[in-house]
């Protein structure tokens, strides 16, 4: 049933080797998933924080899309983080994550450019490395966060995942 | 690429529809109420003559000094507040600012100070140490992550308060409002300091009795 690869053992692979890839894949898709789970927790449970952070931005003063956004967020944020723990379209999941944190990155410089004085709500009330207010430290958090996401966006889930051991199905 | 792209949609898709339906359901206040809530007046300010027992004429004192409102006031024959169209007994109505049912002006500030209503620092305690208007409660919004303030619910209800934070650009006495309104205690009428406290401060250097600063922390709110 398992085929003995006659190619080198990589992410994703069916194989009964586990690669340094599988495990990166792995540590990465937890740590990520984590990151943003615990965040959409965060906003989620004082969504009126959030959407003060969010008006604060003053990217835009549309209530509805104010409020929208509010939910929307940390709904897709979850999702895409529990599809990523469990390993299951890991490289979409990868790629909306990626693509919120570059969103995120977009909107913190645009807040640093403009001198505003915000607090970006990102994990709520909790902190990572920076603090809760926007700094350019938010800007390279969220680098770090991207270049790791970029893991199993290019690997995909590697051998600990809900992809491989579909693939595996019978 | 195709099957990828998809399933991007649908993640994408998934969370803004679960996102969108609960914004619908949202009781989130984005902003402050067109009018001010109803309320009841338990415990009416006391009168201008015994409203700055600590006031000493100097421009900072480091010591704190009570609110006249947390001295104990046995509570006065209810009566429904009028419709606040500006501070009572403030001056300068015809401003632009008394046109908004929630910003006062720094004299209306000193008004209502004078006449003893409590006012709320809504900025960090940080800052509050380092200066505040005599007398103020300090009220950080990160307070109300669980169960309201002890000091709360123990001064406010059916009294009338004046926020303050950094200014124009601040939105924190907004955010402290919005959550005093939603908790239903009967508080208010609510005013904000436009200017906030930089505003207070400036004016404190020309008119350091009219506009008191203490330092330190919080004295009277325990």
């Amino acid at each position: 049933m398992s085929v003995v690869g006659a190619r080198p053992a990589a992410a994703g692979d069916t194989g009964p080797r586990v690669g340094p890839a599988d495990v990166a894949a792995l540590i990465a898709r937890v740590l990520i998933g984590g990151v943003f789970l615990f965040a959409a927790y965060a906003k989620l449970s004082d969504p009126q924080s959030f959407s003060e952070s969010i008006q604060a931005f003053r990217i835009t003063e549309w209530d509805p899309f104010v409020l929208f956004s509010t939910y929307a967020l940390p709904c897709t944020e979850a999702i895409a983080a529990v599809m990523l723990i469990l390993g299951l379209w890991s490289r979409a999941a990868a790629f909306v994550i990626a693509g919120l944190l570059i969103v995120f990155i977009v909107a913190v410089i645009s807040v640093l450019l403009r001198h505003l004085d915000v607090h970006c709500g990102c994990f709520g009330r909790f902190r990572l490395f920076c603090g809760p207010e926007i700094a350019w430290c938010k800007v390279w958090e969220n680098s770090v966060l991207t270049a790791i996401t970029a893991v199993p966006l290019v690997l995909g889930g590697g051998r600990f995942s809900a992809d491989a051991a579909l693939r595996n199905k019978p | 690429m195709e099957r990828f792209i998809l399933r991007v949609l649908v993640l994408v898709l998934l969370g803004t529809t679960i996102g969108g339906f609960a914004g619908s359901c949202s009781n989130v206040m984005l902003h402050l109420p067109q009018e001010q809530p109803k309320t009841v007046a338990a415990n009416p300010p006391k009168t201008a003559q015994n409203a700055q027992p600590g006031a000493t004429g100097a421009a900072i004192t480091n010591d704190s000094t009570p609110h006249p409102a947390t001295t104990g006031a046995p509570p006065q024959t209810e009566s429904v507040a009028p419709a606040p169209t500006g501070p009572g007994g403030a001056t300068g109505a015809t401003t632009a600012e008394a046109k908004n049912p929630w910003f006062i002006s720094l004299e209306e500030a000193k008004a209502l100070h004078d006449k003893g209503v409590i006012f709320i620092d809504a900025r960090t305690f940080i800052e509050y140490t380092e200066g505040h208007i005599q007398g103020a409660m300090h009220c950080d919004k990160k307070y109300f992550d669980g169960a309201a303030p002890k000091k709360v619910r123990d001064y406010l209800p059916g009294q009338e308060v004046v926020v303050y934070c950094h200014g124009a650009e601040c939105t924190d006495s907004e955010a402290l409002v919005k959550r005093l309104i939603a908790l239903n205690l009967n508080i208010g009428p609510y005013h904000i300091i436009k200017d906030g406290f930089p505003g207070w401060q400036e004016k404190n250097k020309t008119d350091p009795k009219g506009y008191p600063i203490d330092k330190g922390g919080e004295v009277g709110f325990q």
